[in-house]
């Protein structure tokens, strides 16, 4: 039986701000200033996310002369999946930003 | 920054050789003029002092250029995200690229801890096999403790020192994910010398029980720790040990060549009260030639290096078994010490105590410096390893 464990109030929002454009990449740094969140905690939540399937990465191409290609993220499938009952929960938690992510999602 | 990274190493070097320097001019273990002692100290440190200086070049012609190119920010990240895991890599180049891109002081350093941290404690998929590795080392080390202090209790801070070292960095290994056993057949050869070498002090205190009077605590704990540092070299080599399998192998032949003609001389030594000699000047020689050889046909320093290296490794622990054994031999046949034929009250104690010194100091402190000038000498190749580019998974215009 796989285990399960609720996600954190940090990745729902990680996963909520990759869900409002599923198919745009997104840059680490780019999430950690959305969110207020640091970098240590971004780059754990992304590399776990990672892991399980849940989020795709890619690296840039078209990288301007002198500085080297940033890694980028978007959700796959079952995170897209995942971000819908994340939205789900959302709403009866009543915690305003994440409520707010959850809005913004369903209204792109 | 290369003057720095220079005086910080030697300097570090010198703090490690002035304590048992002053020591040794200061308690006698040198004999002559105070001139002559502080001579003959400078002779025996200087080819350690040159090594330093050469690492020092190579390093600073490998990753040492890129770091100096770096702001505080940048050096800190990229230190830290050299100790990720392997399967981490990907990971380390995208905080690296990313930082690139954070602007101001504050915001930088802020960026490059929080990513050194997330570097240094990654997420773990499993942690299973971390705790079933600690529960294990756990339980080895009670065991060693009530079951050697029961039947050799003077053995049990030697056994518990070993046993929790070697379990300790077997953790460790296990918790970077680092990849155990690279080579089964380098292990397996190292873990059988090791166990020889722990076979051969039990069985040499069984049969000689006065001569626990040298396994003092400090150097019990000590020759358990180079044990246990052969051991999980093998077992778990850092990478740049593990480059070139001709230098590898070459340097293993190295060690079997030292253990053999350290034996092959106590046959002779016996007789001409010269094994100090031996020591002194034999070793040296097998391990520059071997260096030497491996970075000419590989045109590498570092090659040369890794032959060095594992060939102090083999060495130290087949010789170190071979001196305990055949130091009973010559107790046996009425001879004296093993290192220059002296009689003395504990004779097998001032053998273990020689050996120690000899083979564990020694043969590590002496001859690993002469192998890195011996591949100093014929390796002029001083390119480090290339910088890996950025894993490429797939190339994305985000536009």
């Amino acid at each position: 039986m796989a285990r399960t464990r609720r996600p954190s109030e940090q990745t729902t929002a990680v996963v909520l701000a990759l869900a409002e454009a599923p198919a745009t990449w997104r840059y680490g740094y780019e999430l950690c200033r959305q969110l207020a969140l640091k970098a240590g905690s971004m780059y754990t939540i992304l590399m776990r996310l990672s892991d399980r399937g849940l989020v795709e990465t890619a690296w840039e191409t078209d990288t301007p002369p002198g500085r080297p290609a940033r890694h980028l993220y978007r959700l796959t499938g079952p995170g897209i999946a995942l971000a819908t009952e994340m939205a789900q929960a959302a709403i009866t938690t009543s915690k305003p930003a994440v409520a707010e992510l959850r809005a913004r999602w369903e209204g792109a | 920054m290369k003057r720095l990274v220079t005086w910080l190493v030697l300097g570090g070097l010198l703090a490690c050789f002035a304590v048992p320097g002053y020591t040794s001019i200061t308690n006698g273990s040198l004999t002559g003029p105070v001139r002559e002692r502080v001579i003959i100290w400078l002779l025996f440190a200087a080819p350690s002092f040159f090594a330093a200086w050469l690492l020092v070049n190579a390093w600073w012609n490998g990753s040492g250029q890129r770091l100096s190119t770096m702001d505080s920010p940048a050096r800190l990240l990229a230190v830290a995200v050299g100790a990720m895991p392997e399967t981490r890599r990907e990971w380390a180049a995208a905080m690296q690229a990313e930082l690139t891109q954070v602007r101001g002081r504050w915001a930088r350093w802020s960026f490059a801890v929080d990513a050194a941290r997330a570097a240094l404690f990654p997420p773990r998929g499993s942690r299973l096999p971390i705790i079933a590795t600690a529960a294990t080392v756990a339980m080895s080390v009670v065991a060693t403790f009530m079951y050697v202090g029961r039947a050799m209790p003077t053995l049990q801070l030697f056994a518990v020192t070993f046993m929790a070292m070697a379990g300790f960095m077997t953790l460790l290994a296990v918790a970077r994910q680092r990849r155990i056993v690279p080579s089964p057949a380098l292990a397996a050869m190292v873990g059988i010398a090791v166990t020889g070498c722990i076979a051969a002090i039990v069985y040499v205190l069984q049969k000689y029980p006065d001569a626990s009077e040298a396994l003092q605590p400090s150097r019990a704990v000590f020759v358990a720790l180079m044990l246990s540092g052969f051991l999980l070299l093998a077992l778990s080599p850092p990478k740049a040990m593990m480059a070139s399998s001709r230098a590898r192998w070459i340097g293993v032949a190295v060690g079997f060549v030292l253990g053999a003609l350290f034996l092959l001389s106590t046959g002779f030594t016996q007789y001409t009260n010269d094994g100090t000699m031996f020591m002194l000047f034999g070793p040296g020689p097998i391990f520059f030639l071997g260096a030497l050889f491996v970075a000419a046909v590989d045109g590498s320093f570092r090659s040369g290096i890794q032959t060095a290296v594992w060939g102090a490794t083999v060495g130290s622990l087949l010789t170190f078994c071979i001196w305990l054994l055949e130091s009973m031999r010559w107790i046996q046949s009425g001879a004296g010490l093993l290192i220059d034929n002296d009689r003395v009250p504990n004779m097998m104690a001032a053998n273990i105590q020689d050996a120690v010194f000899w083979i564990l100091i020694w043969v590590p402190v002496w001859c690993l410096p002469i192998g890195i000038l011996g591949a100093a000498l014929s390796g002029w190749n001083y390119q480090g390893r290339a910088s890996e580019p950025a894993p490429q998974n797939q190339t994305i215009d985000p536009a």
